[in-house]
Protein backbone atom coordinates (compact mmCIF):
# COMPACT_ATOMS: atom_id res chain seq x y z
CA UNK A 1 0.00 0.00 0.00
CA UNK A 2 1.12 3.42 -0.87
CA UNK A 3 -0.83 6.57 0.37
CA UNK A 4 1.11 10.25 -0.30
CA UNK A 5 0.98 12.05 2.68
CA UNK A 6 -1.87 14.83 1.85
CA UNK A 7 -4.04 17.75 3.65
CA UNK A 8 -7.64 16.44 2.96
CA UNK A 9 -10.16 19.28 3.73
CA UNK A 10 -13.55 19.51 2.18
CA UNK A 11 -14.16 22.25 0.08
CA UNK A 12 -16.90 24.13 -1.16
CA UNK A 13 -16.90 22.86 -4.84
CA UNK A 14 -15.18 19.93 -6.43
CA UNK A 15 -12.47 21.61 -9.03
CA UNK A 16 -11.39 24.77 -6.99
CA UNK A 17 -10.98 22.38 -4.18
CA UNK A 18 -9.15 19.80 -6.20
CA UNK A 19 -7.14 22.33 -7.80
CA UNK A 20 -6.60 23.99 -4.07
CA UNK A 21 -5.33 20.88 -2.68
CA UNK A 22 -3.00 20.14 -5.31
CA UNK A 23 -1.04 23.72 -5.44
CA UNK A 24 -0.84 23.58 -1.72
CA UNK A 25 0.72 20.40 -1.72
CA UNK A 26 3.34 21.64 -3.89
CA UNK A 27 4.07 25.08 -1.16
CA UNK A 28 1.39 27.47 -2.35
CA UNK A 29 -0.85 28.52 -0.06
CA UNK A 30 -3.74 30.24 -1.26
CA UNK A 31 -7.63 29.39 -0.15
CA UNK A 32 -10.43 27.79 -2.16
CA UNK A 33 -11.45 31.50 -3.00
CA UNK A 34 -8.67 33.15 -3.98
CA UNK A 35 -8.34 29.91 -6.59
CA UNK A 36 -12.15 30.61 -7.80
CA UNK A 37 -11.80 34.43 -7.74
CA UNK A 38 -8.53 34.56 -9.61
CA UNK A 39 -10.28 32.10 -12.07
CA UNK A 40 -13.78 34.50 -12.24
CA UNK A 41 -15.76 31.11 -11.16
CA UNK A 42 -18.72 33.46 -10.83
CA UNK A 43 -21.11 32.71 -13.51
CA UNK A 44 -24.67 32.87 -14.79
CA UNK A 45 -26.18 30.55 -17.76
CA UNK A 46 -30.12 29.45 -18.09
CA UNK A 47 -30.30 27.08 -20.95
CA UNK A 48 -32.36 24.74 -22.42
CA UNK A 49 -30.09 22.01 -24.80
CA UNK A 50 -32.22 20.03 -27.64
CA UNK A 51 -30.61 16.79 -26.41
CA UNK A 52 -31.86 17.69 -22.68
CA UNK A 53 -35.59 17.10 -21.33
CA UNK A 54 -35.30 19.88 -18.81
CA UNK A 55 -33.58 23.77 -18.97
CA UNK A 56 -30.72 23.89 -16.66
CA UNK A 57 -29.05 26.91 -15.20
CA UNK A 58 -25.53 27.02 -13.74
CA UNK A 59 -24.09 29.64 -11.50
CA UNK A 60 -20.09 29.17 -12.12
CA UNK A 61 -17.86 29.00 -15.50
CA UNK A 62 -17.28 26.26 -17.62
CA UNK A 63 -15.60 23.08 -15.99
CA UNK A 64 -12.30 22.71 -16.67
CA UNK A 65 -12.59 26.63 -16.84
CA UNK A 66 -11.11 27.37 -13.05
CA UNK A 67 -8.03 25.46 -13.51
CA UNK A 68 -6.98 26.84 -16.97
CA UNK A 69 -7.80 30.48 -15.74
CA UNK A 70 -5.88 30.59 -12.36
CA UNK A 71 -3.23 28.39 -14.32
CA UNK A 72 -2.96 31.09 -17.05
CA UNK A 73 -3.47 34.07 -14.45
CA UNK A 74 -0.81 32.97 -11.88
CA UNK A 75 2.07 31.03 -14.15
CA UNK A 76 1.23 28.35 -12.24
CA UNK A 77 1.71 24.84 -14.96
CA UNK A 78 -0.07 21.77 -14.51
CA UNK A 79 0.72 18.84 -17.17
CA UNK A 80 -2.36 17.21 -18.63
CA UNK A 81 -3.68 14.29 -20.00
CA UNK A 82 -6.54 12.69 -22.10
CA UNK A 83 -6.29 9.22 -23.01
CA UNK A 84 -7.84 6.66 -25.09
CA UNK A 85 -6.71 3.69 -23.68
CA UNK A 86 -7.81 3.35 -20.23
CA UNK A 87 -5.03 0.76 -19.37
CA UNK A 88 -2.72 3.23 -20.49
CA UNK A 89 -4.38 5.99 -18.27
CA UNK A 90 -4.40 3.63 -15.33
CA UNK A 91 -0.84 2.84 -15.88
CA UNK A 92 0.35 6.50 -15.64
CA UNK A 93 -1.76 6.99 -12.78
CA UNK A 94 -0.27 4.45 -11.15
CA UNK A 95 3.56 5.98 -12.43
CA UNK A 96 2.78 9.26 -11.12
CA UNK A 97 1.74 7.54 -7.34
CA UNK A 98 4.66 5.63 -7.13
CA UNK A 99 6.74 9.05 -7.74
CA UNK A 100 4.32 10.28 -4.45
CA UNK A 101 2.51 12.87 -6.72
CA UNK A 102 -1.16 13.10 -6.26
CA UNK A 103 -3.24 13.36 -9.36
CA UNK A 104 -6.26 15.19 -10.20
CA UNK A 105 -8.49 12.96 -12.17
CA UNK A 106 -12.12 13.85 -14.13
CA UNK A 107 -14.85 11.37 -13.03
CA UNK A 108 -18.60 10.64 -13.35
CA UNK A 109 -19.61 11.13 -10.25
CA UNK A 110 -22.12 8.15 -10.20
CA UNK A 111 -19.31 5.30 -9.88
CA UNK A 112 -17.98 7.01 -6.68
CA UNK A 113 -19.41 4.60 -4.79
CA UNK A 114 -18.10 5.80 -1.27
CA UNK A 115 -21.02 8.50 -1.48
CA UNK A 116 -24.68 7.52 -0.40
CA UNK A 117 -26.79 6.47 -3.38
CA UNK A 118 -29.06 9.99 -3.29
CA UNK A 119 -26.02 11.70 -4.31
CA UNK A 120 -24.42 9.90 -7.11
CA UNK A 121 -25.80 11.38 -10.62
CA UNK A 122 -24.10 10.77 -13.91
CA UNK A 123 -22.47 13.97 -14.40
CA UNK A 124 -19.22 13.97 -16.31
CA UNK A 125 -17.28 16.88 -14.43
CA UNK A 126 -16.27 15.67 -11.08
CA UNK A 127 -12.66 16.23 -10.09
CA UNK A 128 -11.12 14.17 -7.49
CA UNK A 129 -7.71 13.88 -6.25
CA UNK A 130 -5.97 10.19 -6.07
CA UNK A 131 -3.42 10.20 -3.61
CA UNK A 132 -2.59 6.59 -3.28
CA UNK A 133 -3.00 3.02 -4.58
CA UNK A 134 -3.07 -0.57 -3.17
CA UNK A 135 -3.56 -3.79 -5.02
CA UNK A 136 -7.15 -3.37 -6.11
CA UNK A 137 -7.76 0.08 -4.69
CA UNK A 138 -7.34 3.69 -5.14
CA UNK A 139 -7.03 6.35 -2.41
CA UNK A 140 -9.39 9.21 -2.86
CA UNK A 141 -8.95 12.74 -1.45
CA UNK A 142 -12.13 13.93 -2.58
CA UNK A 143 -13.67 17.34 -1.82
CA UNK A 144 -17.08 16.41 -1.14
CA UNK A 145 -16.35 13.81 1.55
CA UNK A 146 -15.07 14.02 4.68
CA UNK A 147 -12.82 11.52 4.91
CA UNK A 148 -10.57 10.05 2.62
CA UNK A 149 -12.02 7.16 0.58
CA UNK A 150 -11.05 4.31 -1.26
CA UNK A 151 -12.77 3.27 -4.82
CA UNK A 152 -11.67 -0.03 -6.65
CA UNK A 153 -9.48 0.27 -9.63
CA UNK A 154 -12.36 -1.47 -11.67
CA UNK A 155 -14.70 0.97 -10.52
CA UNK A 156 -12.43 4.16 -10.96
CA UNK A 157 -11.58 3.23 -14.56
CA UNK A 158 -15.39 3.25 -15.35
CA UNK A 159 -16.10 6.47 -13.75
CA UNK A 160 -12.41 8.26 -15.63
CA UNK A 161 -14.03 6.77 -18.83
CA UNK A 162 -17.69 7.30 -18.77
CA UNK A 163 -18.72 8.27 -22.35
CA UNK A 164 -21.28 10.88 -22.86
CA UNK A 165 -21.79 14.83 -22.98
CA UNK A 166 -18.52 16.35 -21.18
CA UNK A 167 -16.57 12.66 -21.28
CA UNK A 168 -13.39 12.61 -19.17
CA UNK A 169 -11.48 10.35 -21.44
CA UNK A 170 -9.06 9.39 -18.64
CA UNK A 171 -8.15 13.18 -18.42
CA UNK A 172 -5.25 13.82 -15.63
CA UNK A 173 -3.78 16.79 -14.16
CA UNK A 174 -1.10 18.12 -11.43
CA UNK A 175 1.20 21.02 -11.37
CA UNK A 176 4.54 20.83 -12.51
CA UNK A 177 5.60 24.29 -12.13
CA UNK A 178 4.63 26.77 -9.28
CA UNK A 179 6.38 30.28 -9.84
CA UNK A 180 7.98 31.72 -6.62
CA UNK A 181 6.57 34.78 -7.21
CA UNK A 182 2.79 35.16 -8.31
CA UNK A 183 1.72 39.51 -8.96
CA UNK A 184 -1.55 38.81 -6.34
CA UNK A 185 -2.68 42.35 -7.54
CA UNK A 186 -2.83 41.74 -10.91
CA UNK A 187 -3.92 38.47 -10.90
CA UNK A 188 -7.09 39.49 -8.85
CA UNK A 189 -7.86 42.22 -10.87
CA UNK A 190 -7.89 40.27 -13.99
CA UNK A 191 -9.93 37.98 -12.31
CA UNK A 192 -12.25 40.26 -11.40
CA UNK A 193 -12.34 41.86 -14.28
CA UNK A 194 -13.02 39.14 -16.91
CA UNK A 195 -15.77 37.98 -14.02
CA UNK A 196 -17.82 41.33 -14.48
CA UNK A 197 -17.50 40.80 -18.23
CA UNK A 198 -18.41 36.95 -18.22
CA UNK A 199 -21.80 38.92 -16.29
CA UNK A 200 -22.05 41.73 -18.04
CA UNK A 201 -21.19 42.13 -21.48
CA UNK A 202 -21.66 38.86 -23.80
CA UNK A 203 -23.88 39.88 -25.85
CA UNK A 204 -26.07 36.31 -25.68
CA UNK A 205 -29.62 36.49 -23.58
CA UNK A 206 -28.80 33.58 -21.57
CA UNK A 207 -25.66 34.20 -20.28
CA UNK A 208 -24.49 36.21 -17.21
CA UNK A 209 -27.38 38.59 -15.90
CA UNK A 210 -29.62 38.38 -19.20
CA UNK A 211 -29.00 34.45 -18.29
CA UNK A 212 -30.80 35.30 -14.49
CA UNK A 213 -33.52 37.43 -16.27
CA UNK A 214 -34.38 34.85 -18.41
CA UNK A 215 -34.27 32.27 -15.58
CA UNK A 216 -36.87 34.61 -13.90
CA UNK A 217 -39.00 34.57 -16.99
CA UNK A 218 -38.98 31.21 -18.21
CA UNK A 219 -39.66 29.56 -14.48
CA UNK A 220 -43.35 28.87 -15.80
CA UNK A 221 -42.74 27.54 -18.71
CA UNK A 222 -41.37 24.20 -16.77
CA UNK A 223 -44.76 22.07 -15.70
CA UNK A 224 -44.70 21.69 -19.87
CA UNK A 225 -41.48 19.98 -19.60
CA UNK A 226 -42.67 17.33 -17.08
CA UNK A 227 -43.86 13.92 -17.74
CA UNK A 228 -45.81 14.23 -14.51
CA UNK A 229 -45.90 16.43 -10.94
CA UNK A 230 -43.30 14.18 -9.37
CA UNK A 231 -40.78 14.68 -12.28
CA UNK A 232 -41.34 18.77 -11.85
CA UNK A 233 -41.29 18.54 -8.35
CA UNK A 234 -37.89 16.92 -8.62
CA UNK A 235 -36.22 19.45 -10.85
CA UNK A 236 -37.48 22.28 -8.53
CA UNK A 237 -35.66 20.48 -5.95
CA UNK A 238 -32.78 20.35 -7.74
CA UNK A 239 -33.26 24.30 -7.48
CA UNK A 240 -32.38 24.33 -4.01
CA UNK A 241 -29.18 21.45 -4.76
CA UNK A 242 -27.98 23.24 -7.63
CA UNK A 243 -27.88 26.69 -5.57
CA UNK A 244 -26.98 25.31 -2.09
CA UNK A 245 -25.78 21.72 -2.20
CA UNK A 246 -23.83 20.80 -5.33
CA UNK A 247 -20.72 22.08 -4.66
CA UNK A 248 -21.55 26.11 -4.55
CA UNK A 249 -20.54 26.77 -0.82
CA UNK A 250 -23.84 27.94 -0.96
CA UNK A 251 -25.96 31.02 -2.82
CA UNK A 252 -24.87 29.84 -6.00
CA UNK A 253 -21.13 30.94 -5.47
CA UNK A 254 -22.07 34.15 -4.21
CA UNK A 255 -21.20 33.16 -0.60
CA UNK A 256 -17.46 31.87 -1.93
CA UNK A 257 -17.16 35.24 -3.93
CA UNK A 258 -17.82 37.61 -1.01
CA UNK A 259 -15.04 35.65 0.57
CA UNK A 260 -12.78 36.19 -2.01
CA UNK A 261 -13.60 39.80 -2.84
CA UNK A 262 -12.81 39.95 1.34
CA UNK A 263 -9.41 38.47 0.71
CA UNK A 264 -8.71 40.84 -2.67
CA UNK A 265 -10.05 44.00 -0.53
CA UNK A 266 -6.49 43.51 1.53
CA UNK A 267 -4.28 42.15 -1.01
CA UNK A 268 -5.48 45.29 -3.42
CA UNK A 269 -5.38 47.61 -0.19
CA UNK A 270 -9.04 48.76 -1.23
CA UNK A 271 -11.86 48.92 1.21
CA UNK A 272 -14.47 50.09 -1.54
CA UNK A 273 -14.24 45.68 -2.45
CA UNK A 274 -15.01 45.04 1.34
CA UNK A 275 -18.15 46.59 1.03
CA UNK A 276 -18.39 44.85 -2.58
CA UNK A 277 -17.87 41.51 -1.08
CA UNK A 278 -20.81 42.01 1.68
CA UNK A 279 -23.02 43.48 -0.53
CA UNK A 280 -22.51 39.99 -2.48
CA UNK A 281 -23.07 38.37 0.41
CA UNK A 282 -26.69 39.97 0.46
CA UNK A 283 -27.26 38.82 -3.03
CA UNK A 284 -25.95 35.17 -2.28
CA UNK A 285 -28.46 35.38 0.91
CA UNK A 286 -31.36 36.45 -1.83
CA UNK A 287 -30.19 33.02 -3.62
CA UNK A 288 -30.79 30.58 -0.78
CA UNK A 289 -34.66 32.63 -0.21
CA UNK A 290 -35.01 31.45 -3.64
CA UNK A 291 -33.82 27.89 -2.79
CA UNK A 292 -35.97 27.63 -0.05
CA UNK A 293 -39.02 28.91 -1.54
CA UNK A 294 -38.45 26.72 -4.33
CA UNK A 295 -38.06 23.76 -2.04
CA UNK A 296 -41.71 24.87 -0.49
CA UNK A 297 -43.02 24.75 -4.02
CA UNK A 298 -41.82 21.44 -4.67
CA UNK A 299 -42.51 19.80 -0.71
CA UNK A 300 -46.73 21.54 -1.09
CA UNK A 301 -46.72 20.70 -4.97
CA UNK A 302 -48.08 23.59 -5.53
CA UNK A 303 -47.14 24.22 -9.31
CA UNK A 304 -49.44 27.19 -9.91
CA UNK A 305 -48.59 29.62 -12.52
CA UNK A 306 -48.66 32.68 -9.59
CA UNK A 307 -46.61 30.70 -7.40
CA UNK A 308 -43.80 29.87 -10.27
CA UNK A 309 -44.10 33.55 -11.50
CA UNK A 310 -43.63 34.51 -7.26
CA UNK A 311 -40.30 32.36 -7.59
CA UNK A 312 -39.74 34.37 -11.10
CA UNK A 313 -40.30 37.52 -9.52
CA UNK A 314 -37.55 36.40 -6.73
CA UNK A 315 -35.07 35.56 -9.37
CA UNK A 316 -35.69 38.21 -11.26
CA UNK A 317 -34.54 40.91 -8.05
CA UNK A 318 -31.32 38.94 -7.86
CA UNK A 319 -30.57 39.36 -11.45
CA UNK A 320 -31.07 43.75 -10.90
CA UNK A 321 -29.03 43.67 -8.06
CA UNK A 322 -26.25 41.61 -9.44
CA UNK A 323 -26.29 43.88 -12.18
CA UNK A 324 -26.04 46.79 -10.21
CA UNK A 325 -23.05 44.67 -8.44
CA UNK A 326 -21.17 43.79 -11.30
CA UNK A 327 -21.31 47.30 -12.57
CA UNK A 328 -20.05 48.93 -9.76
CA UNK A 329 -17.24 46.12 -9.15
CA UNK A 330 -16.14 46.51 -12.63
CA UNK A 331 -16.20 50.46 -12.35
CA UNK A 332 -13.61 49.96 -8.98
CA UNK A 333 -11.41 47.41 -10.47
CA UNK A 334 -11.11 49.80 -14.06
CA UNK A 335 -10.20 52.63 -12.20
CA UNK A 336 -8.04 51.30 -9.91
CA UNK A 337 -3.92 51.77 -10.58
CA UNK B 1 -25.24 34.74 5.94
CA UNK B 2 -23.98 33.99 9.47
CA UNK B 3 -22.59 31.23 10.78
CA UNK B 4 -24.76 30.11 13.39
CA UNK B 5 -27.57 30.22 10.16
CA UNK B 6 -25.66 27.65 8.10
CA UNK B 7 -25.50 25.00 10.66
CA UNK B 8 -28.02 21.98 9.89
CA UNK B 9 -27.67 18.77 12.18
CA UNK B 10 -27.36 15.86 9.31
CA UNK B 11 -24.12 13.48 9.45
CA UNK B 12 -24.98 12.02 6.42
CA UNK B 13 -23.96 14.51 3.69
CA UNK B 14 -21.76 17.27 4.70
CA UNK B 15 -21.84 19.85 2.79
CA UNK B 16 -18.81 23.25 3.19
CA UNK B 17 -20.90 26.49 2.73
CA UNK B 18 -19.25 29.95 3.26
CA UNK B 19 -20.84 32.32 5.82
CA UNK B 20 -19.89 35.01 7.91
CA UNK B 21 -18.33 34.26 11.23
CA UNK B 22 -18.70 36.37 14.49
CA UNK B 23 -15.00 38.42 13.63
CA UNK B 24 -16.62 39.54 10.37
CA UNK B 25 -14.72 37.34 8.08
CA UNK B 26 -16.98 34.95 5.45
CA UNK B 27 -14.95 31.73 5.96
CA UNK B 28 -15.62 27.81 5.30
CA UNK B 29 -17.93 26.19 7.36
CA UNK B 30 -18.17 22.18 7.08
CA UNK B 31 -22.22 21.37 8.03
CA UNK B 32 -24.66 19.22 7.33
CA UNK B 33 -27.32 18.65 3.89
CA UNK B 34 -30.09 21.35 4.70
CA UNK B 35 -31.85 19.04 2.03
CA UNK B 36 -31.43 15.74 3.09
CA UNK B 37 -32.12 16.49 6.44
CA UNK B 38 -35.24 17.99 5.74
CA UNK B 39 -36.64 16.44 2.63
CA UNK B 40 -34.77 12.84 1.69
CA UNK B 41 -38.76 11.44 2.60
CA UNK B 42 -39.86 13.89 -0.31
CA UNK B 43 -37.08 12.27 -2.88
CA UNK B 44 -37.72 8.40 -1.66
CA UNK B 45 -41.43 9.52 -2.53
CA UNK B 46 -40.66 9.91 -5.70
CA UNK B 47 -38.36 7.47 -6.57
CA UNK B 48 -40.68 5.21 -5.24
CA UNK B 49 -43.48 6.55 -7.00
CA UNK B 50 -41.44 6.61 -10.38
CA UNK B 51 -40.27 3.13 -9.88
CA UNK B 52 -43.65 1.41 -8.96
CA UNK B 53 -45.27 2.84 -11.95
CA UNK B 54 -41.76 1.62 -14.14
CA UNK B 55 -42.20 -1.59 -12.62
CA UNK B 56 -45.93 -1.95 -13.60
CA UNK B 57 -45.17 -0.92 -17.13
CA UNK B 58 -41.93 -3.45 -17.25
CA UNK B 59 -44.18 -6.40 -15.45
CA UNK B 60 -46.50 -5.36 -18.67
CA UNK B 61 -43.94 -5.55 -20.96
CA UNK B 62 -45.02 -1.68 -21.87
CA UNK B 63 -41.11 -0.88 -21.90
CA UNK B 64 -37.67 -2.47 -22.13
CA UNK B 65 -35.73 -2.94 -18.49
CA UNK B 66 -33.54 -0.06 -20.91
CA UNK B 67 -36.26 2.41 -20.36
CA UNK B 68 -36.81 1.12 -16.92
CA UNK B 69 -33.36 2.14 -16.31
CA UNK B 70 -32.23 4.41 -18.28
CA UNK B 71 -35.24 6.69 -16.71
CA UNK B 72 -34.18 5.75 -12.69
CA UNK B 73 -30.77 6.64 -13.04
CA UNK B 74 -32.00 10.08 -15.07
CA UNK B 75 -30.09 9.55 -18.73
CA UNK B 76 -31.59 10.66 -21.78
CA UNK B 77 -31.29 8.93 -24.85
CA UNK B 78 -28.50 10.86 -26.37
CA UNK B 79 -26.68 10.50 -22.89
CA UNK B 80 -27.19 6.61 -23.09
CA UNK B 81 -26.60 6.17 -26.74
CA UNK B 82 -23.20 8.42 -26.24
CA UNK B 83 -22.40 6.16 -22.85
CA UNK B 84 -23.11 2.99 -24.66
CA UNK B 85 -21.56 3.83 -28.25
CA UNK B 86 -24.47 3.44 -30.27
CA UNK B 87 -26.88 5.86 -32.09
CA UNK B 88 -29.69 7.29 -30.84
CA UNK B 89 -32.23 5.74 -32.95
CA UNK B 90 -31.23 2.03 -31.52
CA UNK B 91 -31.30 3.49 -28.27
CA UNK B 92 -35.06 4.34 -29.28
CA UNK B 93 -35.50 1.13 -30.61
CA UNK B 94 -34.05 -0.90 -27.50
CA UNK B 95 -36.77 1.00 -25.19
CA UNK B 96 -39.86 -1.29 -26.27
CA UNK B 97 -40.07 -5.06 -26.03
CA UNK B 98 -39.77 -5.63 -29.64
CA UNK B 99 -36.45 -4.16 -30.04
CA UNK B 100 -34.92 -5.31 -26.91
CA UNK B 101 -35.11 -8.77 -28.11
CA UNK B 102 -33.32 -7.99 -31.00
CA UNK B 103 -30.11 -6.53 -28.68
CA UNK B 104 -27.03 -8.92 -29.19
CA UNK B 105 -25.44 -10.26 -26.26
CA UNK B 106 -22.27 -7.77 -25.98
CA UNK B 107 -24.38 -4.68 -26.69
CA UNK B 108 -26.58 -5.77 -23.54
CA UNK B 109 -23.15 -6.08 -21.87
CA UNK B 110 -22.14 -2.29 -23.07
CA UNK B 111 -25.47 -0.89 -21.76
CA UNK B 112 -25.05 -2.96 -17.76
CA UNK B 113 -21.63 -1.17 -17.74
CA UNK B 114 -23.16 1.80 -18.63
CA UNK B 115 -26.02 1.33 -16.23
CA UNK B 116 -23.68 -0.35 -13.77
CA UNK B 117 -25.95 -3.44 -13.15
CA UNK B 118 -25.54 -6.81 -13.37
CA UNK B 119 -26.22 -7.73 -17.17
CA UNK B 120 -28.98 -10.29 -15.40
CA UNK B 121 -30.57 -7.56 -14.30
CA UNK B 122 -31.83 -6.63 -17.52
CA UNK B 123 -33.77 -9.77 -17.45
CA UNK B 124 -35.45 -10.00 -14.01
CA UNK B 125 -36.96 -7.69 -11.48
CA UNK B 126 -35.40 -8.43 -7.20
CA UNK B 127 -38.27 -6.91 -5.17
CA UNK B 128 -36.47 -7.17 -2.21
CA UNK B 129 -33.84 -5.53 -0.38
CA UNK B 130 -30.77 -5.43 -2.20
CA UNK B 131 -27.46 -4.85 -2.20
CA UNK B 132 -27.06 -1.26 -3.17
CA UNK B 133 -23.52 -1.93 -4.47
CA UNK B 134 -25.35 -2.86 -7.52
CA UNK B 135 -28.13 -1.26 -7.85
CA UNK B 136 -26.98 2.38 -8.26
CA UNK B 137 -30.75 3.95 -8.79
CA UNK B 138 -32.28 2.22 -5.93
CA UNK B 139 -33.03 4.15 -3.20
CA UNK B 140 -32.43 2.40 0.33
CA UNK B 141 -35.61 3.14 2.44
CA UNK B 142 -37.91 3.90 -0.14
CA UNK B 143 -39.58 0.45 -0.85
CA UNK B 144 -37.46 -2.04 1.82
CA UNK B 145 -40.67 -4.22 2.71
CA UNK B 146 -39.14 -7.58 2.23
CA UNK B 147 -36.69 -9.11 4.81
CA UNK B 148 -34.53 -11.02 3.18
CA UNK B 149 -31.49 -9.36 1.63
CA UNK B 150 -30.01 -10.11 -2.02
CA UNK B 151 -26.76 -9.71 -2.72
CA UNK B 152 -25.29 -9.99 -5.95
CA UNK B 153 -21.58 -10.92 -6.45
CA UNK B 154 -19.88 -10.13 -9.49
CA UNK B 155 -17.99 -13.57 -10.58
CA UNK B 156 -14.93 -14.27 -13.12
CA UNK B 157 -17.10 -14.67 -15.71
CA UNK B 158 -18.31 -11.35 -16.96
CA UNK B 159 -21.64 -12.73 -18.04
CA UNK B 160 -22.56 -14.28 -14.66
CA UNK B 161 -23.83 -12.56 -11.29
CA UNK B 162 -23.73 -14.73 -8.48
CA UNK B 163 -27.49 -13.48 -6.73
CA UNK B 164 -27.84 -15.28 -2.99
CA UNK B 165 -30.34 -14.09 -0.06
CA UNK B 166 -28.48 -13.67 2.35
CA UNK B 167 -29.81 -12.79 6.56
CA UNK B 168 -30.86 -9.06 6.96
CA UNK B 169 -28.17 -8.32 9.72
CA UNK B 170 -31.00 -5.67 11.25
Amino acid sequence: MSIIPFRHVMAAHCESGTVTALVNHHGMNVSEPMVFGIASGIFFAYMKPPMMDFPIFVTRSMPGQIRKKFAQRTGVKFNTRKFRNPKEAEKELDRLLDQNQPVAVQVDLFYMDYFPSWFRVHINVHFINVIGREVNKYIISDSYHPQIAEIDRETLLKGRFAGGSMAPKGFMFYPVHIPERIDLEKTVKKGIKSATFNMLKIPLPFLGVRGIRRFADKIVEWPGYARDNDQLADKIFKIFILLEEQGTGGGGFRFIYASFLQEASKILNNPKLNDLSREIMEIGDGWREIALVASKIAKNRDFSKEKLMELGDLIRIRADLEESFFTNLRKEILNSK
Amino acid sequence: MKEVDVFVDCQAQQVVIYAEKSDGSFCPVQTGSYMIKNHIADFYEIASNLNNSLIEKLRSGEISPIYYFMTIEELTISELAARVGISKSSVKKHLDLKGFQKISVSKLRRYANVLNIPMANLFQIINAKEDKSWNMGYREEANNSGSGLISQVKTDNPLIVETKIVQDPK
